[in-house]
């Protein structure tokens, strides 16, 4: 018995050994990587307002965005610091975000969580790119951290939006197989069923602070003009209700195009076509406008909706056709004939 | 009597007219290195050929020649074309040039005759010449000591926020990898022990926003220092961006390359080292097109700006305390399969151009032809390898230069790896004895003798 209760005692004394010490080298690890993301912004010292525009540093293989992150007065820097040890031989894993507040110094405020550090492809990393970055939206002017810009890498594509109350970063709880966009009062998931040259599925829901209702759903199969038809759902504006239908290129120009509202088509063939739409372009070429146009005429979607753009990002200037004739299924020729009958044209 | 030297910097303008047919080019030729010699002038340099038709379409090549006052002869050839598409360097141009060395007449022969030739006359350029800029090329950023004054205090404002005193002492950091970046919309600043272990430096990079998609503003380099609390403006560095540190044991031993974009497929490359008793960094003019990368005692340049590239290029030249010596060899090659080794024989000591073409149909058997001076065709020596195992250009240069394969790896390094005996690859070789020679591996087994 003697033996037996010293054994229980020595694994009870062992075990809390083990957890101390892995309590200490965790809080060891924080502590190094804080100390680590205080001296990136080491030697920045913001005087005054930045006015609007955010900062970039780098140093060895961490990065940081410094500026006013919510859109208040108060200066903060998000710093990534990479989680490998810096030897020159690793590959910069993910990193972790810390968020520190410039209040006449550096204070670290919160460990926010893990972004990816770098841009990978097949092969290799790309530490030069930066996988994470703050957007902006503009009205209401508001700012979230999103990680992982590229659609294929393998990992949770996490969000935080820069809470101006708290002077914190709150999880934003979006879906996390999906790169999010936020374009006026729209919000675009952008994902891939699989990783490779599969189709890029764009989820459009209405945003406020929050996702709202689905617009539209589609794919872009932009992969070789393979014979394909794209499925539109999308929620039409007039109606409410959301609508099915397919679209296919006839031919190799964007000037003429099937659509169908009985797809998808079995065994790789096309559904039946139900109408034909013809666009005047007014010059040659322009990569998915077709996309654009259905996508404007079935669901007042914007094409910054659509291309899964911030606000905050470069200015698309829709294309638009000089006319587009339809033959066929009359609810098609009343969606997508340009201009109107009846209208005034601009 | 001496002749009179062609000059550092001297240039000719002229046209070059292909026979029968109409397809001129403005040619402008700039030396940029000569020696003279009993007669004789050794120069090197680079042209740039603009077709008259087509003002957009241009090419600068590297070009090798010699002037013989004696007879006034001239004779250059040309190599290292930036856009490959059309251009032809398997020739040389050869002809006359005026005693006061200010007129050249010369005709273009190439190995393939049926490609033609052409004749190309160029005259001296006078101050009343057009400037260079016309053809393309970058010119030095001249601007006034006002511009100066005021690129350096806008410069400034990107080093509002930096302070090297924060957060209490001035950093000075333990390695000059350490150096740290900032990016702004305003602009880049790199900063940090830059160049040596004692003072503190900046680097700022101007960022203008471009007007258009093919607008590309000049991004203005400046150096500031750390000195009492505060930064000092050392040293305007022109236009110049997308900045690279490298540091080495020897001396110089820190240098800053930078490259700027002119137009849509043109820019160059240009590099400075510190100099540490001036503490100001100097221009190495170490490029003639692209960058430069230091391997050991070997200075290695590649590819610079060009519409499209089909050629990967390599010369490589012998380095010492910060200077650039002679060429030792070049490699050349095409994303088509052939490819070509410029470089002095180790027995002969004669330059060679040793050219390498694949056949088309997939035999896997290479043509090889040592092209020289007395022989430009290669005819007097030539034959075929087949290689058994895989190979690479590295693996030719060695073979035939003796030059180490990892000076096309396109890396600063220090020290080259202590050399080892080349791994010869089994290859079956015909044709001329020398061709047999230099690349039969096993060598046939003698048969002994009776």
């Amino acid at each position: 018995m003697r033996r037996k209760f010293f054994g229980r005692r020595a694994v009870l004394v062992c075990l809390l050994v083990c957890w101390s010490a892995s309590v200490n080298a965790s809080e060891n690890n924080a502590a190094r990587l804080r100390a680590e993301a205080l001296a990136t912004m080491d030697n920045v010292v913001p005087h005054g307002p930045m006015t609007g525009t955010l900062a970039k540093v780098t140093y060895g293989n961490d990065h940081a965005i410094w500026g006013e992150i919510f859109g208040d007065q108060q200066i903060a820097a998000l710093v990534a610091v990479d989680d490998s040890l810096h030897s020159s031989n690793d590959w910069p894993e993910d990193a972790t975000v810390f968020l520190l507040l410039w209040q006449n110094g550096w204070k670290a405020r919160q460990i926010v969580g893990k972004v990816s550090s770098a841009v990978s492809t097949d092969d290799q990393f790309h530490i030069d790119k930066w996988d994470w970055d703050i957007k902006r939206r503009l009205s209401p002017e508001t700012y979230y951290v999103i990680s992982r810009l590229e659609l294929y890498p393998a990992g949770d594509h996490l969000s935080w939006l820069c809470d101006p109350k708290s002077h914190s970063l709150v999880p934003t709880g979006w879906r996390k197989d999906a790169i999010p966009s936020i374009s006026g009062s729209t919000i675009t998931f952008q994902h891939a069923d699989k990783p490779g040259f599969s189709p890029t599925i764009y989820d459009v829901f209405r945003f406020t602070d929050h996702p709202g209702e689905l617009i539209a759903s589609f794919d872009t199969d932009d992969i070789n003009g393979q014979p394909s038809a794209h499925g539109f759902a999308v929620r039409d504006f007039k109606s409410g209700k959301i609508e099915t239908w397919w679209f296919w290129m006839k031919g190799h120009s964007d000037g003429q195009y099937a659509v169908s509202r009985h797809g998808p088509g079995s065994g790789g063939a096309y559904p039946p076509e139900d109408a034909t739409v013809y666009f005047d372009w007014p010059d040659i070429g322009g990569y998915r406008r077709c996309t654009d146009y259905f996508l404007w005429r079935l669901a007042g979607l914007q094409q910054n909706a659509t291309w899964a753009v911030w606000d905050q990002d470069e200015k698309l200037d829709m294309s638009l056709p000089r006319s587009v004739k339809v033959t066929g299924l009359p609810e098609a020729v009343a969606k997508f004939t340009w201009p109107q009958p009846g209208a005034v044209k601009n | 009597m001496e002749p009179k030297p062609v000059s550092v910097g001297t240039t000719f303008t002229g046209v070059f007219k292909w026979s029968g047919v109409n397809d001129d080019h403005l040619v402008t030729l700039s030396i940029d290195k000569e020696e003279t010699s009993e007669g004789l002038i050794n120069f090197s340099g680079h042209d740039v050929y603009v077709d008259v038709a087509d003002p957009e379409t241009k090419c600068i090549m590297q070009v090798q020649g010699e002037i013989n006052t004696n007879d006034d002869k001239i004779s250059f050839s040309e190599s290292h074309p930036s856009n490959a598409v059309g251009a032809i360097t398997d020739g040389s141009f050869t002809g006359t040039i005026t005693a006061d060395l200010h007129v050249v007449t010369v005709t273009w022969s190439q190995v393939y005759r049926s490609l033609g030739s052409g004749d190309l006359r160029l005259t001296l350029a006078t101050p009343d010449t057009p400037p260079a800029d016309v053809l393309g090329e970058v010119t030095e950023d001249a601007l006034s000591a006002q511009d100066i004054s005021w690129i350096a205090d806008t410069s400034l404002i990107l080093l509002r926020d930096i302070d090297p005193s924060y957060p209490g002492r001035i950093a000075i950091f333990q390695h000059r990898v350490s150096q740290r970046k900032m990016e702004t919309d305003k602009g880049t600043v790199l900063w940090g022990n830059l160049f040596s272990g004692s003072e503190i430096f900046a680097l700022t990079n101007l960022a203008p926003q471009p007007a258009g998609p093919f607008d590309y503003p000049p991004q203005y380099l400046c150096l500031f220092v750390w000195k009492n609390h505060k930064w000092t403006f050392r040293q305007f560095l022109g236009n110049a961006y997308g900045l690279e540190l490298h540091y080495r044991k020897d001396h110089p031993s820190a240098f800053l390359q930078a490259t700027r974009q002119t137009g849509r497929y043109d820019g160059d490359y240009l590099s400075w080292y510190y100099d540490e008793t001036t503490g100001q960094l100097v221009r190495t003019h170490f490029e003639d097109w692209g960058p430069f990368y230091l391997v050991g005692n070997y200075l290695c340049l590649t590819n610079g700006y060009e519409r499209t590239s089909h050629e990967e290029m390599h010369s490589i030249y012998a380095y010492k305390d910060g200077k650039k010596g002679a060429l030792l060899a070049s490699v050349d090659e095409r994303d088509t399969g052939p490819f070509e080794i410029d470089g002095t024989d180790q027995k002969t000591g004669e330059t060679v151009t040793w050219s390498f073409n694949p056949r088309d149909d997939n035999s896997g058997i290479i043509s090889v032809r040592a092209l020289t001076k007395a022989d430009p065709s290669g005819d007097s020596n030539k034959g075929e390898i087949k290689c058994a195992g895989e190979f690479d250009t590295g693996y030719f240069l060695e073979l035939l230069t003796g030059l180490s394969s990892e000076l096309l790896n396109e890396e600063w390094v220090d020290e080259l790896p202590q050399k080892q005996p080349l791994q010869r690859i089994p290859i079956q070789a015909t044709g001329s004895a020398d061709i047999v020679k230099r690349f039969q591996w096993p060598l046939p087994q003698s048969t002994p003798s009776k």
